[in-house]
């Protein structure tokens, strides 16, 4: 991977971000990684700047993921989108991954994290 | 661990009483003992260190690897209950007949044995507190179907004890009752209940119940309120199985509502609508019990009422001032009669009561009574006023009297002699008219009419118009009977009624008006004394043109003088066949005959018609004379009568002359003619020839 | 109080733990009654034993249905699951698919509840052993019905004078009815030290 990605974490949990943050920098020391720590700033994020990876959490405080998924794949058309979140039931995951987006359980590893950096290569 | 530990544990293993099973992380079986190893029918060599999810096959295996799972690497001890994981292992109890695999509880531990961690499964056959928790759900749940079907029951249910005291009532009660659970829980549902007969109510219901049968009735209870209600009750006991009373159930339903309108429904039923009063069938219902039910000393009597003069405000006013007239009678003997008698209306002009524990002498006085206050009614329509009579036939009801049936024809029969004798009177039925009154069938009398119209047994009777006034003739009224076989006379009240309905009146007067023309003929020299013969036409006659052409062809073929003879009608029936009337009238008196109007004054409105009816008299109806010596209003009419009738130059004659001082008053009126049994009674025709020669 | 106790980052690391628990949880539960089970999300609380009880009984001064089980290993303590109001029957009923208005739980009933109340405890006790790494012994769960305060007895359950209480409160609920339910965990004083002190290790990988 030659040039810098930029991230987006969205997750209502500090520790969550901070892994993910921590997984991804040390890594690709070079990658922008932005926080938004419930939906709506995720949704704000996503208007004034690109990303290539979105992380996204499902249970947060005021907007689920999946309610907010479609907003982010129409205006970051070229983003990936993994899902990382505890709720790991069948029937969500399907409706995840109907959409495109890459669905992880938590908690969050540094194998989790990298494949799914990695996987348009 | 030392070796004697190692053994006993091994055979406490091995005897304990539920399956024990140990697997590692990978789910290969370490140990099992005796008891998992036999309901399982497996050897221990052939397990050992297999999977157990390749030696048994489990519905939802990921339950079971989750909890192994925990287990073997946190330390968390899980269960796994019957009825999530129903029948988790294939195992078989020794005991069970019909060879199902046993329900079973498994609880999944962490165990650690030489610094590893394994997993024990401890499962235990819970099939009988499975069955027994099923069984107990189901009949939980039978039991609270029911419990709930009573609890919303649309009757109110009371459970008591055995002694009746209250233990359970559900909402509906309160709700009907207006007693709250609490305040019912613990009382006497009989006193609480007592209703209005509380001794009959206990002695009856109890001996009942505690015989252990159910009782069903309607009973009229108060609520908390004090306010009553009607319940339809059902209490019923409750039998143990040695048939000891241990509860009884009591249901209520209010039917307060429904008992009105029945009561309304049964009101019209058995009420003339127009009076109020008992209509014909509950009256005959009534007596039909009274008559079934007396007593060998009891004594009561039937007494039919009709109103005379019915027919002429009904006539004249119509029918709505018919039916105001009837209203007011009605109130009127309801308020004569106010002592339980039974008092109905049994159609048109009909009514009947029953005056109980009276004698005939008693109950003539009570209908006397009535008569007199019936004459002193005045009905009064629009312009018009009308005075009343009324003619009621009593008879005896006593333990002789064979049917109810039996007494409305005894009271009828005297309610037409009493109207037969002249109105307004009561006539007793009596024994003597037994065989006559026994016959006394329509038809049977219409066949007598017929024989007596062939045979010539019809007799002309005569009564005296007597001048009251200097300087007059005397004249006479022809009157009818019928002779019958042993020589006895009947009056004309039982035989003309019939003859009325069998269209046999114009016949008789047929009869009559030859018969007495015929007599006149025969003895023209003999009657120069008197002024004229007058005869009775019905109603009928007067519409009856060939009864008309045969009066005048007798007459001109007769040497009578037509001034000699006269006919009387009816107002009544004047005014109800009007047309006819003046057709028959005008003709005749062209001839030269007289007409006069009969009963003038039961129509008081007819004044108006006098303009009409071309008559030479009147004659005032006999119910205002008999009593004009007391009754000023009586004396008043006959006044007026007289007054109007000589204005329109018309002659007056006052029926019902009884004595002297009635005959005194009314020559002092002006009154022209007198008639009645003060001036001479009715004789056989040829007795008058005798008698005017005394007279004169 | 409370704030003292636990700082902000490790409510939130303990918080996101027990999340994930419940998120596997309710997988399992989703597993076995065909159905989605929808998640709130979790807050936590750290109280002292004297103001968990008043909270409690606030929340629920009718005798309740309360799954009990204990730990014992690096931490030791009771972890409670409580229902609100007819929540447990109301999650009996809708897993096993009984459709009778009872009002009490049998038997059978009974072990339904602990099995279900026992998924959702060790999903939680097995991620933060997980993730801490730490040794966790849990026995098996009880059913206890009954006022707050005779349930959650410091004498019955030998856990020391000041206990600190952890309050989970997050709900789930079925397609069709709503389950309150709120898992609170009595630690002694010094196991709660003891947590504090794995917490810290764990967030310092990240921070």
């Amino acid at each position: 991977m030659s040039s810098a990605m930029s991230v987006l974490v969205v997750d209502d949990s500090r520790l969550t971000r901070m892994i993910i943050t921590k997984i991804i920098s040390e890594h690709f020391t070079d990658w922008n990684i932005s926080h938004a720590e419930n939906a709506a700033t995720a949704l704000q994020l996503v208007k004034s700047k690109k990303f290539d990876f979105i992380s996204l959490d499902h249970n947060m405080p005021d907007q689920t993921g999946f309610e907010i998924l479609g907003e982010l794949i129409e205006s970051q058309p070229d983003a990936k989108i993994g899902v990382f979140t505890a709720n790991v039931q069948k029937a969500l995951r399907k409706r995840f991954e109907e959409q495109g987006a890459k669905f992880y359980g938590k908690p969050v590893t540094e194998d989790m994290i990298l494949e799914f950096i990695q996987q348009e290569a | 661990m030392n070796n004697c530990t190692a053994v006993l544990s091994e055979v406490v293993f091995n005897n304990t009483h539920c399956g024990l099973l140990v697997v590692d992380a990978d789910f290969n079986v370490i140990s099992a003992n005796q008891w998992f190893l036999s309901a399982a029918s497996l050897e221990i060599e052939k397990i050992e260190r297999q999977s157990i999810f390749e030696l048994f096959s489990f519905a939802k295996p990921q339950g079971l690897k989750r909890c192994i799972h925990d287990a073997c690497r946190f330390g968390l001890s899980s269960i796994m209950s019957n009825s999530l994981h129903p029948k988790l292992f294939p195992l078989y109890s020794r005991f069970a007949k019909n060879g199902d695999v046993m329900d079973q509880l498994c609880t999944i531990k962490s165990i650690k044995h030489e610094g590893t961690r394994l997993c024990l499964l401890q499962i235990q056959d819970v099939t009988d507190s499975s069955t027994r928790e099923r069984f107990l759900s189901a009949t939980t749940e039978t039991l609270t179907m029911f419990s709930l079907a009573v609890q919303h029951s649309p009757s109110s249910v009371v459970i008591t004890d055995a002694k009746g005291v209250i233990e359970y009532v559900n909402p509906k009660f309160t709700e009907i009752s207006g007693y709250l659970s609490s305040e019912a829980k613990g009382q006497s549902y009989f006193k609480l209940f007592s209703g209005n007969d509380e001794g009959v109510f206990q002695r009856n219901v109890w001996q009942l119940l505690e015989c252990g049968q159910e009782w069903v009735g309607e009973r009229c209870l108060k609520r908390q309120s004090g306010d009553k209600y009607w319940a339809k009750e059902h209490i019923y006991p409750i039998l143990s199985n040695e048939c000891i009373v241990t509860h009884f159930v009591a249901m209520q339903d209010d039917i307060t509502q429904f008992k009105n309108i029945t009561r309304k429904v049964s009101y019209q039923a058995t009420h003339d609508d127009l009076t109020g009063l008992l209509n014909r069938q509950a009256f005959e219902n009534i007596l039909r019990d009274t008559v079934d039910r007396i007593g060998d000393n009891e004594q009561h009597v039937l007494c039919f009422l009709d109103i005379d003069q019915f027919k002429i405000v009904n006539d004249t006013c119509g029918h709505v001032a018919g039916d105001e007239l009837l209203r007011q009678l009605a109130v009127m003997f309801s308020g004569l009669f106010v002592n339980g008698e039974t008092l109905a209306r049994l159609g048109g002009d009909e009514f009947a009561v029953v005056l109980y524990g009276h004698s005939l002498a008693t109950a003539k006085v009570i209908c006397e009574n009535l008569i007199e206050r019936v004459a002193d009614f005045r009905f009064r329509w629009e312009e018009n006023v009308f005075g009343q009579g009324i003619s009621v036939g009593m008879t005896e009801v006593t333990s002789h009297t064979t049917s109810s049936i039996e007494a409305i024809k005894q009271a009828d029969s005297a309610c037409y002699a009493a109207k037969d004798a002249g109105r307004n009177r009561v006539h007793i039925y009596q024994d003597a008219e037994d065989i006559l009154v026994q016959r006394q069938g329509d038809t049977y009398w219409a066949t007598r009419i017929n024989e007596a119209l062939e045979n010539n047994r019809l007799v002309l009777y005569a009564q005296p118009i007597v001048p009251l006034q200097s300087d007059r003739k005397s004249s006479y009224e022809i009157l009818v009977r019928m002779l019958v076989s042993d020589g006895g006379i009947i009056p004309p009240g039982l035989f003309l009624p019939a003859g009325e309905r069998f269209n046999l009146s114009h016949r008789i007067d047929k009869w009559v008006i030859d018969a007495t023309i015929d007599w006149m003929n025969k003895n023209t020299n003999e009657i120069g004394h008197i002024d004229h013969i007058s005869i009775n036409l019905s109603g009928i006659s007067l519409g009856n043109e060939a009864l008309l052409s045969h009066i005048i062809s007798v007459i001109e073929s007769s040497s009578i003088e037509p001034g000699k003879l006269a006919f009387e009608i009816t107002e009544t029936a004047a005014i109800a066949n009007l047309t006819h009337a003046n057709h028959f009238i005008s003709t005749l008196r062209e001839y030269g005959c007289k007409f006069a109007l009969d009963d003038f004054g039961s129509g008081l409105s007819s004044f108006a018609y006098l303009k009409h009816l071309k008559v030479d008299m009147l004659k005032i109806d006999g119910m205002f004379v008999k009593d004009m010596l007391n009754d000023p209003i009586d004396e008043a009419m006959v006044r007026s009568i007289n007054d109007v009738g000589h204005v329109i130059g018309m002659e007056t004659i006052a029926e019902f002359v009884e004595d002297d001082a009635i005959c005194q008053r009314l020559k002092e009126i002006g009154v022209d003619y007198g008639q009645g049994y003060g001036l001479g009674k009715p004789v056989p025709i040829d007795q008058i020839l005798v008698d005017s020669v005394a007279i004169a | 109080m409370s704030e003292s106790i636990m700082s902000d980052d490790y409510c939130d690391t303990l918080c996101e733990l027990f999340n994930i628990g419940m998120g596997r949880a309710a997988a399992s539960l989703s597993e076995m009654i065909d159905e989605e089970v929808l998640l709130s999300v979790p807050s936590l609380e750290a109280v002292s034993y004297r103001d968990a009880m008043e909270k409690l009984h606030e929340q629920s001064p009718d005798p309740i249905d309360v799954v009990e089980q204990y730990f014992d290993g690096d931490f030791s303590g009771s972890a409670f699951l409580f229902f609100g109001d007819q929540s447990s029957l109301e999650l009996v009923r809708r897993i096993l698919g009984e459709s009778y208005a009872s009002t009490q739980l049998g038997e059978l009933e009974q072990e339904a509840l602990k099995e279900v109340s026992n998924i959702i405890l060790n999903a939680c006790f097995g991620c933060i052993a997980e993730v801490l790494d730490c040794e966790i012994e849990s026995g098996v769960p009880v059913l206890l019905r009954g006022n707050v305060g005779d349930i959650l007895d410091i004498e019955r359950m030998h856990i020391g004078k000041e206990p600190l209480v952890l309050t989970l409160s997050m709900s789930f609920s079925l397609p069709d009815n709503l389950i309150q339910g709120q898992v609170s965990l009595l630690m002694t004083s010094e196991s709660i030290r003891k947590l504090i002190r794995e917490l810290e290790q764990y967030t310092m990988l990240y921070t």
